[in-house]
């Protein structure tokens, strides 16, 4: 890893004012229901990898857009090591912001209502690391798939389409649809759900299949941006 | 002084390029077809060619941003694009696209550290690398997204140099810049070409290429068309004008003169002819037969530059340019 593009992406990540804006909204959203709300699922199953989301969006396609790639992929690092290095970053900063929000809400639910088992804690926090890393991952391929924000596009209709399915499963009765959409949801936030519902245990295979989607997005992210000709004809001045 | 490479020597030849070719998808013609050239260490090649030439795709392929489909790059002994390369590169591309956000000391200092330069060293080589491209100290502390087009100019050159290349490509350096900008990528030029740096340098400006380039390569159509050497040896188009009373002798002077010199008449008039000589010794044997002669010479001078002589010789259209 390149700690100079580690901290270079953190950088630039926040230096956008509504990137900003976004994450404060999203990450405080959670707070006010857990003022009111005595149940941990109202607050704490609040969809957290949306902060990943927030933070990885365009983290490759806006340096091809802007026409940045093409100058750091002249200087002396792997194309693979400059993709890792940007994912650490956001995973890092998704994963404490995401761990940040749920230590918040569990200790206004604890404090104001004493509503919350701390068995379950470890889970939690597993599951959030894991969701900001598989999702961090799967923005970062679609970011090397394409340019600017594309990635935020397909990730966002992805997302719908899998709600729909889930919608008409459960409408319809068909488990196909909901299984489907679920999927679909898991293949866009990896590991996103395995501590959910009335605080299980973690499902280990889960884990697993979540790991292994993380890594696989990782892996053809690299292999993507590795065969990419940069070119700037895909600069937006 | 602050010198802007190691002291490594390079290894020669600095790039070497064997049968070159390069397709884009849907597109029925190559972009590049069988190019194969050299270029010395410490030498300074221009690269000119009319537009869709494919001289943007050679740099590419020459970085290591795009992927020939035949053919064989080495640079500085290595493949392009490749981590022990890149750390001997810099690049100034032609559009100034950098990160908006960052202050234009913050962009180099980062610049300077994807570069693989010790930290120790940053401060003062981001410092003595804006001094050098003349850029204010109180714009160095500006964000990028406010600078005008000749400060991200400077800036693009800062960022090239602030690794201290041995191989330096530099795509429209002086595109859009005042005339004291381009005196500054002149006189840049001079001290690295003296600090041993190989320059490829691709210009609209075929006089800028003349001044600063050793060697010139022609791109038409995807193929290489020449490779002059700029000099003494290349020939050009003398204006040649006379007091008006000579008649017909003094024409008949002029065409023995020039035969004799190997020199060929273009355009003839009254009192003035355009002849093209192949070199610059021709012309000095032409104008030395002519006074000899009796020939009432006022006044020769070359009528375009070299350049652009031998730019029009390899198939562009007249008053056309380089692109």
């Amino acid at each position: 890893m390149n700690f100079d593009v580690f901290l270079g992406t953190l950088r630039e990540r926040l230096s956008n004012p509504i990137r900003v804006a976004v994450l404060l909204g999203l990450a405080l959203f959670p707070v006010p229901i857990a003022l009111v709300d005595p149940r941990p699922n109202s607050s704490v199953s609040f969809f957290h990898p949306i902060l990943a989301v927030a933070l990885a969006s365009g983290i490759l396609g806006l340096d091809i857009s802007s026409g940045v790639l093409a100058l750091v992929f002249t200087r002396p690092i792997a194309r693979r090591v400059y993709a890792l290095s940007k994912w650490a970053s956001v995973t890092a900063t998704a994963a404490v912001l995401s761990v940040a929000q749920l230590a918040a809400v569990l200790l206004i639910l604890r404090v104001r209502h004493g509503s919350f088992d701390g068995e379950a804690l470890g889970p939690r926090l597993v599951e959030r690391i894991v969701a900001a890393a598989g999702t961090s991952a799967v923005l970062l391929l679609l970011s090397a798939l394409g340019s600017g924000l594309s990635d935020l596009a397909v990730w966002g209709l992805a997302s719908v389409a899998a709600q729909t399915c889930r919608t008409i499963g459960f409408v319809n009765r068909d488990d196909f649809w909901i299984r489907f959409g679920d999927g679909l949801q898991f293949l866009m936030a990896p590991g996103w759900g395995m501590a959910s519902g009335s605080l299980p245990a973690m499902s280990v295979p889960e884990l697993l299949v979540a790991a292994l989607v993380t890594a696989a997005a990782l892996g053809l992210a690299v292999r993507v941006l590795e065969r990419r000709e940069i070119t700037y004809a895909e600069v937006r001045v | 002084m602050l010198r802007y490479t190691d002291s490594v020597p390079a290894p020669a030849p600095a790039i070497t390029v064997a049968g070159l070719t390069k397709h884009y998808t849907g597109k029925p013609v190559p972009a590049l077809r069988d190019v194969s050239f050299e270029v010395e260490s410490g030498v300074v090649l221009g690269l000119v060619g009319p537009n869709g030439a494919g001289k943007t795709t050679l740099l590419g392929c020459l970085l290591g941003l795009l992927f020939p489909d035949e053919g064989r790059i080495q640079i500085l002994g290595g493949g392009p694009g490749t981590p022990e390369v890149n750390r001997l590169v810099g690049y100034v591309p032609e559009r100034l696209s950098f990160d908006r956000w960052m202050t234009g000391q913050a962009f180099v200092a980062y610049h300077h550290a994807l570069a693989g330069r010790p930290r120790a060293t940053r401060q003062a080589d981001v410092a003595g690398t804006f001094d050098r491209v003349e850029l204010e100290p109180s714009a160095r502390r500006r964000r990028i997204a406010t600078y005008s087009r000749g400060m991200l100019q400077r800036l693009a050159l800062a960022q090239a140099l602030v690794g201290k290349p041995r191989l330096l490509f530099l795509d429209e350096p002086t595109s859009g810049v005042d005339p004291h900008g381009v005196l500054l990528v002149r006189r840049l030029l001079a001290g690295l070409k003296a600090d041993g740096v190989t320059i490829l340098f691709n210009s609209h400006q075929l006089d800028q290429v003349e001044r600063v380039s050793d060697r010139v390569l022609f791109l038409r159509e995807g193929q290489l068309a020449d490779v002059p050497v700029l000099g003494a040896d290349a020939p050009r188009t003398l204006a040649l004008r006379w007091l008006a009373d000579g008649g017909a002798s003094l024409a008949r002077q002029l065409a023995e003169a020039a035969a004799a010199c190997d020199a060929e008449i273009l355009e003839e008039a009254t009192a003035t002819a355009r002849v093209r000589v192949p070199s610059d010794a021709a012309a000095a044997r032409l104008v030395r037969a002519l006074v000899a002669g009796g020939v009432p010479i006022v006044e020769a001078a070359p009528v375009e530059a070299r350049l652009e002589s031998l730019f029009h010789a390899n198939g562009a259209p007249a008053g056309g340019r380089a692109a």
